[in-house]
């Protein structure tokens, strides 16, 4: 029995059930709800950011439900030298290269959806726009207004000097 | 969440306003990254802080790690920081995930035992056997026999006795990553149930005493090897070897994607044939080795397209004309190392077929047909430059610039600007080299390779991810404040700058003091 999610501009989308239960909040909703399931309304998602996350959850429909715990396997020693810790696979890869928005209400729709691996690769792919760039870089990119009061800044940076590669 | 939860809506939030979001994405970042992070506002600040000292080394203010105790997980110390922290740590419960230490100590072997759920990885820099009594070995190898998650272990001047070996044979089974750095390996590597170990797929043996036949059995024993790394005391028994790679099972074709045989005493020959063995190698580390004509022809006909790493550093038989051809025909090379590069290799010559030594290398790749060979011999001159555009670091020693009056400067320095992704640079040419041709009368001035404004300088701004430049390898440099201020402008990326910017003492000063905000200078 397909399960109807609508979003926030109405739209509907039919997706199986293996597909819904990637998000930990649909598997419990559904599993309450039994068979007679009524079309899970999802207002804070638009139906681009919808489409992108059934198609994710479509993709990996086959894995075994959580992977997270291995990750925390492969994290390993935060590396002293620059460059992220794990790479993605390539369909992941493609699949998260999106502008900076959609990004953004991917990661929060798989926060809120509770979508572990989707979430996972959202937070890497934000992540991997943050390296190299300093303070004021991301601040720019992000727009983000910077809060210290003077000197605040530098002494933070004087603080954590330490963990800078030699 | 209820459904009810889902409805409410607030407003819009990004997640880079969530702490817990922050935190995710925190911990994919570097600890470099995340000194950045923090610097942002407040909030990143607040949530993004304490991952910070989830990792911790030596440099860090001792008082603060020890106020952060409770949020350590890998810890990294030397001696002097390693008395400071002793107590605190021997109150840790299974909480260090990764521990790093100078020397083996009767509390080292109780924090192990007491992180014996949580610890994923040992490293142990120097251990030192004079004067410390037998059974310290024995109660370490004990203790990491009983890390029931131990993946990763790196001992350097181990020392295993027969006494040992059952623990060590059982601590193998679970690694993913074994080091042994000049150890002293008193029986044999192989266990002897000839189980092969499954789970290994990073093997670093570095110049133990241990028979290199009884090595290669070990290796034999690790049939899921990506990474190796094999030097050896004696010579490395070539053609078993060779033999090993080439016979895996077809089911399981060799997986090594990093080779790593510094010093190797192997002939260039041999070198090629395990080159060959390895279709998919992405790193190959041949330092000190006799890698050459051979070596350098397996490298471009069957693994130019998925090198991403070489070094070909004190290679005695690795010609400038060499490492102009791999350069050339590795697209994808991210970390390159070699030493001497005739820049008159790098100037595309009038008459290609004259003096056009990287051919017989390029010429490898093309399929051979006479009648083609001009115009292949064109497409390849069209297309002088070098291939590898993705690459982040490179090291390079140039040789004979500018021994005609010839665009020579220009030439290496458009080519650097090409590599728009460069993270680190460090080039080096020598004083002496000029000083040889001193005597070719000239009118112009001769143009040195000497990062001036005016002088080449400017045609560098492309290298905007630039983050180390090293000079060490230039002497007699005379930059200024002028190019000081430049570089603060156009790379903005550029944190540490080593080797000696100015020969003047006031000039360096003054750049000292323009560049000490943003840029580190050793």
């Amino acid at each position: 029995m397909p399960i109807i999610l609508q979003a926030y501009d109405d739209k509907e989308f039919k997706v199986d059930k293996q597909t819904a239960e990637r998000s930990l909040v649909l598997k419990s909703m559904i599993e309450r709800a039994g068979d007679s399931i009524a079309p899970i309304p999802l207002p804070k998602l638009s139906s681009l950011v919808l489409e992108k996350v059934i198609m994710f959850c479509k993709h990996h429909k086959a894995d075994q439900v959580d992977k997270s715990k291995d990750y925390e396997d492969i994290l390993g020693p935060r590396k002293m030298r620059n460059g992220l810790i794990r790479d993605m696979d390539e369909w992941d890869k493609e699949f998260i290269k999106v502008d900076k928005d959609l990004l953004m209400d991917i990661v929060m729709a798989a926060n809120f959806l509770d979508i572990k691996n989707l979430l996972d690769i959202g937070c890497l792919a934000i992540a991997y726009m943050l390296t190299g760039k300093t303070p004021e870089e991301i601040r720019a990119t992000f727009g983000i207004p910077k809060d210290f009061a003077p000197g605040e800044e530098e002494r933070i940076e004087q603080e954590h000097a330490w963990a800078l590669r030699p | 969440m209820t459904e009810s939860g889902i409805a409410a809506a607030g407003k819009q939030q990004t997640p880079i306003q969530l702490p817990e979001l922050l935190i995710l994405i925190g911990r994919h970042l570097s600890q470099d990254d995340l000194t950045s992070c923090v610097r942002v506002c407040h909030a990143w600040h607040n949530a993004m802080e304490p991952l910070l000292w989830t990792t911790v080394n030596s440099c860090a203010d001792m008082t603060a790690v020890v106020n952060n105790i409770h949020r350590v997980q890998s810890i990294d110390i030397d001696d002097t920081s390693f008395t400071i922290l002793v107590n605190p740590l021997l109150l840790l419960h299974n909480q260090l995930v990764h521990l790093s230490v100078n020397q083996l100590s009767w509390e080292v072997q109780q924090i192990l035992i007491h992180n014996s759920d949580s610890l994923q990885s040992f490293t142990c820099r120097i251990i030192n056997h004079h004067g410390r009594p037998d059974n310290i070995f024995l109660a370490i190898w004990n203790a990491l026999a009983n890390i029931s998650h131990l993946s990763v272990l790196h001992l350097k001047m181990p020392c295993i006795q027969p006494a040992h070996y059952q623990s060590f044979s059982e601590i193998c089974e679970r690694l993913t990553s074994l080091t042994l750095d000049s150890g002293l390996i008193l029986c044999r590597l192989r266990s002897p149930t000839k189980q092969p170990l499954l789970k290994m797929r990073r093997l670093e043996l570095i110049r133990n005493h241990a028979s290199s036949r009884d090595q290669l059995q070990f290796i034999e024993q690790c049939p899921n090897l990506e990474h190796l790394t094999w030097s050896l005391i004696q010579d490395i028994p070539a053609q078993p070897f060779i033999f090993h790679l080439s016979t895996l099972p077809l089911d399981r074709p060799c997986r090594i994607v990093s080779l790593d045989l510094v010093g190797a005493n192997v002939m260039d020959s041999d070198f090629a044939s395990i080159l060959n063995c390895l279709s998919n190698v992405k790193r190959v580390i041949a330092t000190e080795s006799a890698f050459g004509e051979q070596s350098c022809e397996r490298v471009i006909v069957s693994t130019a397209g998925s090198l991403e790493e070489l070094d070909l550093r004190k290679c005695l038989f690795v010609s400038s004309p060499m490492i102009h051809a791999i350069l050339m025909a590795c697209k994808n090379l991210k970390r390159f190392w070699a030493d001497d590069l005739s820049v008159q290799d790098m100037i595309k010559p009038r008459n290609p077929k004259d003096r056009w030594p990287q051919w017989k290398y390029i010429s490898y790749t093309v399929p051979l047909d006479p009648r083609l060979d001009d115009s292949i011999v064109a497409t390849y001159t069209d297309d002088w430059q070098w291939s590898c555009t993705g690459l982040e670091e490179l090291e390079l020693t140039f040789k004979e610039l500018g021994h005609h009056l010839d665009n020579s400067v220009d030439v290496v320095y458009d080519q650097l600007a090409a590599l728009i992704r460069l993270k680190r640079l460090a080039i080096s040419w020598r004083s002496e080299d000029e000083k040889r041709t001193i005597f070719i009368p000239s009118s112009q001035p001769r143009r040195r390779l000497d990062f001036l404004v005016g002088n080449g300088l400017e045609r560098l701004s492309t290298l905007t991810s630039l983050r180390e430049l090293d000079i060490r390898g230039i002497d007699q440099l005379r930059m200024t404040v002028k190019e000081a201020e430049w570089m603060v402008e156009h790379w903005k990326s550029l944190r540490i700058i080593r080797g000696k910017m100015t020969v003047d003492m006031n000039e360096e000063a003054m750049i000292w003091r323009m560049l000490c905000a943003s840029i580190k200078m050793t």
